[in-house]
């Protein structure tokens, strides 16, 4: 009788089962921030496809740079005067030629390290100011992800982005289990508030640029897609812009699609199922803005971010299957077959079988991602 | 036996101060980049002064409004001494011919969405520039319209001097000021393309913006012959000054 009195639904009964609910809530936010650097993978995502859209970047402009951020910019200098660039940011301003390409040289030689997870807590920082100095002689040309990308890697500097695949990862591994553990509480903090910053910072700009787009009236018809599509600047395939825009439904679609996936996408992240609804419809809008639209660095670099929100345990799935077919790949190729004796094909057939990640490791991760 | 993790002092305090620092950076971020609200600009000058420089952010990204026209940079240039060409064609004066320069450096990019930037320098400055000529009246665009040479100040007046100041109020020299550098990089980004296309004998350039609206979603199947023209206007100016190292890079 009195079980059942203790069990009978009532706000006592429950405050009183709940009194520690609070410490606990405290106390399970500090473990996340303190004993674990969460989305250490997504991290590394973030970094390897961000890294490879910004070593793109510099690569297909090296035949205009030095008029478009070099010497050759200097007609922009009213302008970036008072854009509040101070040293070393501002560094570009007054160079000559060559400092300037030796600037631009080294910047390529930073993205490919920053890629590869070299040293990344030096290399992140100063891969900052090198590539924030290039942007700062000529920021109308910018776009939303050279805008995205250079806030980013001022979140970037305070996490740990080269904790898995990477070289820095690779030293640690065969210095062994002598040096395994190295995280510092402090650090681990710093990553992870890095972490914070960084959705925070995504959620802000896909919400804010639905709310801005839901007070046009172009937007609330449904048309406003049809727009920049069928401009000159943004229509890079006009047969394509022709042949989206001939249909009323498409556009309509497509618009409305737009503006529902921005402004719901922070508040889908909250559940499982619906952070990968958010995730596949937000990949598919940036598919669309990189080919549609021609804006393939501004997409990539979103979606790199985007990678963030992605679980450790389906970055290994991913990682563990492209490393089955590029070894598949590799074995085609007869160059690389000479070079790959039997018993390390055999080796390989091992470690190539899918890895799991190990249950305790998985438990602290999962419901770890925002 | 399980083992108790501790949490050390430091990270305690990191954790705390880092979270009030994490979520005021974040609020200053929406309140910077949402729209103009009586809490943004009570938090002013200071959003702005902390966004200046490598915390610069901007998300409307086609909204509210969606990009709905296409934006042209078109010049001309005097080839002739700035002496003669001041007192015109009946001088003897030699003028080239209207250049659309938009056009001419998208060109490379149609169909190709891996496009270097160069194609789209002019284009960048027409936004700027007509977003600042859209802050003046409609007296200081008819001013803008005409031909300021010779060292005339297109306001009649130096801009940073005190007479500037006893002439306009701190609102409309900010606005005038504002158009003033957009000006400069309009008129020095004409030079370098002018002396590019037609050699150093370039002395006075003159820029006009176009606006061509894309035609109405209404009207796609059908559009109207004859196609809308906006444009403002920036009267014959002197041709800037550049270093030699500006000006091999444009060769």
């Amino acid at each position: 009788m009195e079980v059942t009195n203790a069990q009978a639904p009532s706000i006592r009964n429950w405050l009183s089962n709940n009194k520690n609910a609070p410490a606990h809530l405290v106390s399970k936010i500090a473990d996340w921030f303190v004993f674990n650097r969460n989305a250490d993978y997504g991290l590394a995502v973030m970094r390897i496809a961000s890294g490879t859209f910004i070593l793109g970047w510099l690569l297909i402009n090296v035949p205009v740079a030095n008029q478009v951020w070099g010497p050759g910019s200097a007609f922009w200098d009213p302008y970036r005067a008072v854009l509040g660039y101070k040293w070393p940011l501002d560094i570009l301003r007054d160079a000559g030629a060559g400092f300037f390409w030796g600037w631009y040289s080294f910047a390529i030689l930073l993205a490919v390290a920053f890629i590869l997870g070299w040293r990344a807590r030096l290399i992140t920082p100063v891969f900052f100011i090198f590539y924030t100095a290039i942007n700062a002689q000529n920021t109308a040309i910018a776009d939303g992800g050279n805008y995205f990308i250079r806030i980013m890697l001022i979140y970037m500097i305070f996490a740990d982005i080269s904790r898995r695949w990477s070289l820095d990862a690779r030293r640690k591994a065969i210095r062994g289990s002598q040096a395994a553990n190295t995280d510092t509480q402090v650090g681990t903090v710093l990553h992870n508030l890095a972490l914070c910053l960084i959705v925070a910072q995504l959620c802000l700009v896909y919400f804010e640029a639905g709310m801005y787009k839901v007070q046009g009236s172009m937007w609330q018809n449904g048309v406003a897609m049809y727009y920049p599509i069928n401009s000159e600047a943004y229509g890079v395939f006009p047969w394509l812009s022709a042949l989206l825009s001939s249909n009323t439904w498409v556009v309509v679609l497509l618009t409305y699609f737009t503006v529902i996936v921005q402004i719901a996408f922070p508040f889908l992240l909250f559940n499982r199922i619906t952070r990968r609804i958010a995730l596949i419809s937000i990949l598919g809008m940036h598919i669309g803005i990189a080919v549609v639209m021609g804006l393939p660095f501004f997409s990539g670099i979103m979606a790199s971010a985007d990678a963030v929100l992605v679980s450790a345990g389906t970055w290994i799935a991913i990682g563990t299957w492209l490393g089955i077919k590029s070894r598949a790949l590799a074995r085609r190729i007869p160059i690389v077959k000479d070079h790959i004796r039997p018993e390390e094909c055999a080796d390989r057939e091992l470690a190539a079988e899918p890895q799991r990640v190990p249950e305790s490791e998985a438990e602290n991760r999962e419901p770890s991602l925002v | 036996m399980e083992k108790t993790r501790r949490i050390g002092l430091p990270a305690k305090i990191l954790m705390i101060l880092g979270s009030l620092v994490v979520i005021a950076h974040i609020l200053a971020t929406l309140a910077f980049t949402g729209p103009q609200t009586p809490l943004r600009d009570s938090l002013q000058p200071a959003l702005n002064k902390y966004f200046l420089g490598p915390l610069d952010q901007g998300w409307s990204l086609f909204g509210p409004g969606p990009y709905s026209q296409d934006e042209y940079f078109l010049m001309r240039a005097c080839l002739s001494p700035l002496e003669v060409c001041a007192d015109g064609a009946s001088a003897g004066a030699k003028f080239s011919e209207w250049r659309n320069v938009t056009e001419e450096e998208m060109a490379p990019a149609a169909g190709n969405i891996f496009s270097n930037r160069a194609s789209k320098q002019s284009k960048t400055i027409h936004g700027r520039f007509w977003t600042a000529a859209s802050d003046l009246s409609a007296q200081q665009r008819q001013l803008i319209a005409d031909n300021h040479i010779q060292g005339q100040e297109v306001f009649g007046v130096e801009l940073d001097s005190a007479e500037a100041k006893q002439k306009y109020s701190a609102s409309e020299l900010r606005n005038l000021r504002a158009y003033e550098r957009m000006e400069t990089v309009a008129v020095g980004f004409a030079t370098l393309y002018a002396k590019k296309t037609w050699g150093d004998g370039v002395s006075i350039v003159e820029v006009q913006m176009r606006r061509d609206p894309v035609t109405p979603f209404s009207q796609r199947h059908d559009p109207p012959k004859e196609q809308s023209q906006i444009f403002t206007k920036i009267g014959w100016r002197d041709a800037l000054e550049f270093n030699e190292e500006t000006l091999a890079a444009w060769k």
